[in-house]
């Protein structure tokens, strides 16, 4: 039923190594993204000009310089990134090149998504907090964040499931796991069988993510109890 | 004592001026409580807003005991909002915490060791009725519960001022008077000083001792409340009280009296007060 070329992988746990390097990779990428752009986009929110600490000058660049990695294809900025990874981890392959790759290519876009999150929270109660006398670096860990815990994580697992894609598109400049499994021996040795097997895994992985974080976000979150 | 000198307000928005607030004078005594109302749109909102900075006025100066605020430093108006209470018509209580941490969090803010605010707290939903609510969340409270809650918060750090914007606008008539009940005895035991911004008379009735009348921007009327509703002087404040006024008066009339009714001059007034007279219990015999 499986070609041999699958059993060979299978057998020699390569497929199993695939599923682990894809998992590694994605955690890890969207962990270290978050360090980046968690801060940025609660930047991005408060400077703007409804924010609670309008610099609009500084939040139009900062705006650029998001909006301008985020609009370049990801297989293209892998590419032009490569000597930037050379310079952080000393190589430009494997996996710790893909994640600086995958790191750079998300931060922005995550950045963009704690920004909306936080532009869900109430304006009211930001007014209400500052009636209290809080100051702003209180407001952003007191109010902006808890308020909008839920749909951070909600957001957070969107994010970690296009990494996830990303992850993957990373095989054809020389990242590692289920993705490069499809392409080097699925696509380019005829296997459609290791392929569709790697979809297969793929689906699993994204909907298992998918389900425990939106039941993370749901358990999260306090507005909607009977 | 919170004194307004000559306050104005004035947005500019895409080369265009909106005036919000103009020449407002206004001196609010400790330990009253005082009343403003105006038709939506007349600047209530900006105004009390002005009271704590959370809008700046574009001239004029806001002294709170003595002290203009509007020049003070950027940390000392912190110290200076939480010496003023506030509460919303939207209440705007945190959505994800407690109800207890609701009212211990603007005392983490102020800085206070975590079991004295929790011992603050517990008095001061005590005192609003909920002290058995304490773990729960706003979502799985009532409107007026909010608003109890929203007035314990308020008052965690022991202010000397309240500003309600709207406060009872989003609730019932019931629930409304229990909310006024409950702040007029705040005012009565803590003696605190309530600044209240309605649009509904029978707020300012029920509790205040002064009001002020604010019509496009300015204060076109001041005073004691039972003057100014007696015998109202500007245009604003005639439309706002006296239909209610007149047909209050016979409702609450116990015996057989006759009231000359002298109807209001524009149509659609002329027109309310026909409906409420059908709806009254009083029998109504025209004459000429």
């Amino acid at each position: 039923m499986f070609s041999e070329m699958f059993m060979k992988l299978w057998e020699n746990g390569l497929i199993q190594m695939g599923i682990w390097e894809t998992i590694y990779m994605t955690v890890l990428s969207t962990a270290i993204s978050y360090c980046i752009g968690l801060p940025l986009g609660v930047v991005l929110q408060i400077t703007d000009r409804e924010g609670i600490c309008p610099l609009p000058v500084f939040n139009r660049i900062l705006g650029l310089i998001v909006n301008f990695f985020r609009s370049i294809p990801f297989i293209i900025l892998m590419v032009a990134m490569l000597p930037v990874a050379k310079w952080i981890v000393g190589v430009s392959l494997g996996n710790r090149a893909m994640i600086v790759m995958l790191v750079i290519a998300s931060s922005p876009y995550i950045a963009r998504m704690v920004e909306s999150s936080l532009k869900e929270v109430d304006a009211g109660v930001i007014e209400a907090a500052q009636s209290m006398g809080t100051d702003n670096y209180q407001i952003v860990r007191k109010v902006l964040l808890p308020e909008a815990k839920p749909s951070l994580i909600n957001g957070a697992v969107i994010s970690m499931v296009t990494i996830l894609g990303y992850s993957a598109m990373a095989a054809t400049i020389g990242g590692t796991g289920l993705g490069q499994i499809a392409i080097s021996y699925g696509h380019q040795r005829f296997n459609p069988d290791v392929t569709w097997c790697c979809v297969f895994l793929t689906v699993i992985i994204v909907h298992i993510i998918q389900e425990v974080g939106s039941r993370i976000a749901q358990k999260t979150d306090k507005r909607y109890r009977a | 004592m919170i004194e307004l000198k000559s306050l104005g307000k004035t947005y500019r928005t895409a080369g265009e001026e909106i005036t919000a607030l103009e020449g407002i004078e206004l001196t609010i005594h400790d330990g009253e409580i005082y009343g403003i109302i105006g038709l939506s749109g007349a600047g209530k909102s900006t105004l009390v807003r002005c009271i704590n900075l959370l809008e700046r006025p574009t001239s004029g100066r806001v002294v709170i005991d003595g002290q203009d605020i509007t020049s003070v430093s950027r940390k000392r108006l912190l110290e200076i909002r939480r010496s003023i209470g506030m509460i919303f018509q939207g209440f705007h209580l945190l959505e994800q915490s407690t109800v207890l941490h609701n009212v211990t969090f603007p005392l983490e803010v102020a800085g206070t060791r975590r079991r004295d605010a929790v011992g603050r707290a517990m008095e001061l939903l005590e005192i609003v009725g909920l002290a058995d609510r304490a773990n729960a969340y706003p979502s799985q409270l009532s409107g007026g519960q909010k608003q109890r809650v929203a007035i314990a918060r308020a008052l965690a750090t022991r202010p000397k001022y309240l500003l309600c914007d709207e406060a009872t606008s989003a609730l019932d008539p019931n629930t409304t008077r229990s909310i006024l009940d409950l702040l007029a005895e705040i005012n009565r035991k803590m003696g605190v000083t309530i600044v209240i911004i309605t649009h509904e008379m029978k707020v300012v009735e029920q509790i205040c001792d002064r009001v002020a009348v604010l019509d496009q921007s300015r204060i076109v009327e001041e005073g004691k409340v039972s003057e100014v509703f007696a015998d109202p002087k500007s245009a604003i404040a005639k439309e706002l009280i006296l239909p209610e006024r007149r047909l209050r008066a016979k409702a609450h009339g116990g015996q057989r009296v006759r009231i000359l009714l002298e109807m209001p001059a524009s149509e659609s007034e002329a027109e309310k007060v026909t409906r409420w007279l059908k709806d009254s219990p009083v029998e109504l015999q025209e004459e000429g």
